[in-house]
């Protein structure tokens, strides 16, 4: 594993714009992002040199701090399981030293003190301010200048396409075929919410151990995106502040009490209602999970939003067609909005996708509860089910994170556009 | 009762690699194991230490695929099988004795280049000259044309310490990447272009070092000659020249400022496709700017024009008094730490002029493989390879192979099964550099350094000198002549071997050395800041008697259409293409590729294409492409640049021919106009994307 990256932009030289390169390894923020999203507590910080730091032992191996870090410090290990990362040489400082890095750099450009020793500054091209407080600072040369004037080939001054094709748009490290199952869990579980809702309130005859076996389902597939699947319990112990840890909380508290309810057929309103509460924060963590402040899309409003699927859900199962048509028609204009946004930033909206995600997901079932209550209950649930699974997997095709790479690229889109 | 000796030490010692760098090291040695290379502060050009090659040393010393005993090829399966030193030796005297009995000492080629340096590897020609001589070659794949330049117009070569660059006010990289190629060089440049400095460089790649860069300017290959004799018109016709420099110190200069009279700027735009404004723009630079360092880099001068073209860019240096001044040089190459050598490069690579010397040096390093055909009377028999990969490095690589395949016996002394060493016979296990202590200069930074010994040699490893004493002995050579000429097996032996040389210079113990480095004694910190020159006028010589005696070349600098490279003019050639053949970052040529830590960094090897040559040709990225010209062919996937000069085609040289890479398969065996150097940058090749096989099925 490589601690440290050097990222480079313009690799293939186009000549309108500069080759940059960024050596980036951990810059062990002041607000570490990577230690309060930890599920497991597995981050701390050295108290002699303040270093952040992450024990292989509490790891679970989950990458939420890969997705936090927006300098994409935790690397994950597939052969270990578990996140690795720049650990300032901590060995070295205590023996005297300086890091490996900056000791080996042979141009020195790398260099380990205290920030005052030199004139620096704390952003250049490429690398944002996040207000993470990184410990990085940059010798305040003029770096930015650097490109040298030459005589561009007849090519490029007439074929502005050229531009485009010379700087490559960073490919997603998050794709749906390696988080398939963060995609199932997150649609079981607002399913399973409104099911219970269904089965406790309105007597939707539903057998016990099919919702049991769901469950364990949604357990199981969750703890398949860890590394360390034996060792996923610890994903709950910093409720404190992760929201992953009150996601995996909520929903066991949910589980387990759904279970009792539905076991013991217990007829308290109260259990019902703390159950549903239960359900509800598992779904409202979901959300605040992918929340994060590296996210590159912003904002909770989001047509697979879970709060907004686990109302959805209740509403079908409690069979009420208003709240249900509402639901359905805030999603649509979500969904839509949302493409037609992408169809301007020169994104793929996934036109065919998207057809089949309007209208058996949502115009479909809401037409239908609207005009003709006959249809079959059962055809209008397999719709929505249809529906929801196919936004929530383009929700992961979608989902990215900051990262040094994207940065770079969206200096690259600033050219474009002043070009 | 059982000792445990638990020891850490930290050596000092220097990098032999054939680099401009030859970097200071500090190694770390645990229990006998080096863990770890760091930085040599004491080295004032290599302050931050080394490259990554220079830390990949932990593993190559170790790396579980050094050979480290000797391996005799079976004949029967060509499988190479383990052998012992004495069956070694028996079978090398055998050998030698036969091919000198039956066909004469000289059916023996003793090959070397440049792998590793050191004053011990003379041991070598003590051997051969022992046994009554040998088929040498004459010549070197690197830098000779550059030298002889240089020396025919400065007298010899040296240049200001690296760390003076910092002074110049105007630095021009003229064919050099020092980002990749001699990466602590960025560091004083750097400081000068804080200071102020422009930086202009002139390259057919927009490199490393070009996007530091205040200009780049990409001329085609192998015409950088009229450019700069196309600047010194203008410099001479808008007279800013140094005129009281010239008077004094320059010869010839009135026949030179005649002679460039017909490089007019549309002529030099004509010929190297650079508009007439940036010539005028480098020309308006280099006269106002001052002082003015030009750092050629060794490519450009492996051209078939390559002496004239380093004599035409030096003239530049020249006319504008740009010598011998601090941040004022031509930083070539510089001799001043090798003290050692009685007779420098380029002078020593030069044939015997006696044919009945001792050794009979008839073959060319830079047409190896034809001129092994051709040589008979006595044919080649035997060859001895140490230091070098002929096979991947040396120009015309089918004809290197055919040569090596025609002999009879075949002994390479190698660390690693590269492609030289796979057609052995007889592989003997090579030293590296912390296995014994030699003594090394550089050609760029100042110092003479102690190259020292850390650890023992692993396995059944032998230093050449120990190789060459027990196989002299087994010869029976008169036993005091061995001892005299070859330092006995041991580290006493060879530190006293060492200390020998290092008598004549009282300041340089080996005490103090290992340490660390020491400038070289009388060390011309700014050379030629005597403004004496070491030519036949005793004056820098533009106009030079001796150029056109030895070399047969116009004694004026000129430009000469090179062979294949030059104007495109696609009616002359059937390729259209400039195959550009240069270094990379991460390899020392063909060493350090086959390091994992190195490859970790590293991609498979590709060929380059411009943007506008990728359209036209229907190539995409990626996309396998047929490289060939008559000489052979090389298949690769293909890397657009949209900065790369149109009509050039890049592949780093190095990769080896198992990896894939072979780019000598389509470099010509032709040698430089002057200094047998090897002008096999100058290729012209055409590239094809390679057509999915075809179905063999007939009905």
């Amino acid at each position: 594993m490589n601690w440290r990256s050097v990222y480079e932009f313009n690799n293939r030289k186009h000549p309108f714009i500069p080759v940059l390169f960024h050596s980036m390894a951990c810059n062990h923020c002041e607000e570490a992002p990577c230690m309060t999203n930890c599920p497991s507590k597995a981050f701390l910080r050295d108290e002699h040199t303040n270093a952040v730091l992450v024990n292989p032992d509490k790891c679970i191996g989950c990458k939420y701090c890969a997705w936090a870090c927006p300098y994409d410090a935790p690397k994950y290990n597939p052969k270990s399981g578990i996140i690795e990362k720049c650990n300032l040489c901590i060995e070295r400082i205590r023996g005297d030293g300086i890091p490996a890095c900056a000791r080996c750099c042979p141009t020195g450009s790398l260099d380990y003190g205290l920030p005052d020793e030199f004139t620096v500054r704390q952003t250049i091209t490429g690398f944002g301010d996040y207000g993470l407080g990184p410990k990085v600072y940059f010798a305040d040369k003029d770096m930015d200048r650097r490109m040298p004037e030459m005589v561009v080939d007849d090519q490029f001054k007439y074929d502005p396409a050229g531009l485009s094709d010379s700087v490559e748009m960073p490919t997603s490290r998050i794709d749906l075929k390696s988080e398939w199952s963060l995609a199932v869990f997150t649609f079981l579980v607002p399913f399973l919410t409104g099911l219970f809702a269904g089965i406790s309130l309105a007597s939707i005859i539903f057998p016990w151990e099919l919702f049991v076996a769901f469950g364990i389902m949604a357990i199981f597939v969750g703890s398949l995106h860890t590394g360390k699947k034996f060792r996923s319990f610890r994903s709950v112990v910093n409720f404190r502040n992760s929201w992953l840890s009150r996601e995996t909380l909520s929903f066991i508290l949910f589980f387990a009490t759904a279970v009792y309810t539905l076991i013991s057929g217990s007829v308290y309103l109260w259990l019902v209602i703390t159950t549903l509460v239960f359900g509800l924060l598992a779904s409202f963590s979901i959300d605040m999970v992918y929340n994060l402040k590296s996210r590159t899309e912003t904002g909770l409003f989001h047509s697979s939003n879970a709060m907004l699927s686990v109302l959805l859900f209740t509403g079908i199962f409690l069979k009420a067609g208003y709240p249900v048509v509402f639901i359905l028609a805030l999603k649509l204009f979500l969904y839509t909005y949302r493409k037609i946004r992408f169809y301007h930033e020169g994104k793929d909206p996934r036109w065919l996708l998207s057809i089949f995600r309007l209208v058996p997901g949502m115009i479909f079932p809401a037409l239908h509860w609207l005009t003709d209550p006959s249809v079959s209950w059962i055809l209008i649930l397999t719709s929505v089910i249809a529906g929801e699974i196919t936004d929530r997997c383009e929700f992961y095709l979608e989902l990215e994170f900051k990262n040094p790479e994207n940065e770079l690229y969206s200096y690259f889109k600033k050219i474009r556009e002043t070009a | 009762m059982i000792l445990l000796v638990f020891m850490m030490k930290v050596y000092s010692t220097a990098c032999p690699r054939n680099c401009y760098s030859t970097c200071s090291l500090k190694v770390h040695v645990d229990n006998g194991i080096i863990t770890s290379i760091e930085p040599h502060p004491h080295n004032l050009a290599t302050p931050e230490g080394p490259c990554l090659k220079g830390l990949s040393y932990v593993e190559r010393v170790r790396s579980p695929d050094r050979i480290l005993y000797p391996l005799l090829r079976n004949p029967v399966d060509n499988e190479f099988k383990r052998i012992t030193w004495n069956d070694t030796f028996s079978l090398l005297s055998e050998k030698l004795t036969f091919f000198k009995e039956e066909y004469g000492s000289h059916s023996i080629l003793f090959y070397k280049a440049s792998g590793t340096s050191g004053l011990l590897n003379s041991v070598s020609l003590n051997f051969w000259e022992m046994f009554g001589g040998c088929t040498l070659t004459y010549g070197d794949l690197c830098w000779p044309a550059g030298l002889e330049a240089t020396r025919l117009m400065l007298g010899e070569n040296k240049h200001n310490v690296p760390w003076d660059l910092e002074n110049a006010k105007l630095i021009i990289m003229w064919g050099k990447n020092a980002v990749e190629s001699n990466v602590q060089e960025m560091i004083p440049v750097e400081n000068a272009i804080e200071k102020g400095a422009m930086l202009i460089v002139i390259d057919p790649r927009r490199t490393g070092t070009a996007d530091k860069a205040d200009l780049l300017l990409q001329p085609k290959p192998g015409t950088d000659a009229a450019l700069a004799l196309g600047v010194a018109r203008i410099l001479i016709s808008e007279d800013r020249i140094d005129h009281d420099f010239i008077t004094r110190y320059v010869l010839g200069f009135s026949r030179f400022r005649e002679s460039v009279e017909k490089y007019t700027p549309d002529l030099v735009e004509q010929i190297t496709g650079i508009p007439v404004e940036y010539i005028h723009k480098l020309a308006q630079s280099i006269g106002e700017i001052k002082p003015m360092t030009i750092i050629p880099g060794y490519g450009f001068q492996r051209y078939s024009n390559g002496g004239q073209t380093v004599r035409s860019v030096l003239s530049l240096q020249v006319i504008t008094g740009n010598i011998g001044k601090k941040g004022a040089c031509w930083h070539y190459a510089s001799m001043q730490s090798y003290i050692f050598d009685a007779v420098h490069e380029p002078l020593s690579l030069y044939p015997d002029k006696k044919h009945d010397g001792i050794f009979r040096r008839t073959i060319s390093t830079a047409k190896l493989g034809i001129d092994m055909l051709e040589t008979g009377d006595p044919e080649l028999k035997m060859v001895w390879v140490e230091r070098g990969n002929p096979v991947t490095q040396n120009p015309d690589t089918h004809n290197v192979l055919k040569a090596f395949r025609k002999l009879d016996f075949r002994v390479v002394i190698e660390q690693f099964m590269t492609d030289t060493a796979r057609e052995a016979d007889l592989i003997l296990p090579a030293k590296t550099m912390f296995e014994q202590s030699d003594l090394i200069g550089s050609y760029w930074n100042p110092y003479v350094q102690l190259k020292q010994k850390v650890i023992d040699p692993p396995g059944e490893v032998k230093p050449e000198s120990e190789i060459y004493y027990h196989l002299a002995k087994k010869l029976g050579f008169r036993n005091e002549e061995v001892e005299r000429k070859i330092p006995a097996p041991g580290d006493t032996p060879i530190e006293n071997w060492l200390i020998r040389k290092l008598e004549p210079f009282p300041g340089l113990t080996l005490e103090k050395l290992k340490e660390g480095p020491l400038l070289a004694p009388n060390l011309e910190e700014i050379a030629y800041s005597n403004l004496t020159f070491n030519t036949p006028s005793g004056k820098i010589e533009i106009y030079s008697e001796q150029a056109s005696d030895m070399w047969q070349v116009d004694p004026l600098p000129s430009y000469n259409e090179p062979v294949e490279a030059g104007s495109p003019a696609e009616e002359k050639h059937d390729y259209p293409f400039v195959l550009l053949t240069p270094t990379t970052k991460n390899r020392i040529h063909s060493q350090f590729g086959n390091l994992k830590i190195i490859n970790h960094f590293n991609s498979n090897p590709y060929v380059e294409i411009a943007f506008s040559d990728s359209r036209e040709r229907k190539i995409r990225e990626d996309e396998m492409v047929r490289i060939y010209n008559k000489r052979g062919e090389i298949i690769l996937p293909v890397k657009i640049n949209h900065s790369l000069l149109a009509g050039c085609l890049v592949i780093y040289n190095g990769w080896w021919i198992t990896e894939g890479g072979g780019v000598n398969f389509l470099s010509a065996p032709r040698e430089t106009d002057m200094g047998y150097g090897a002008a096999f940058h100058e290729n012209r090749v055409d590239i094809e994307p390679v057509k999915k096989k075809k179905d063999n099925y007939e009905p």
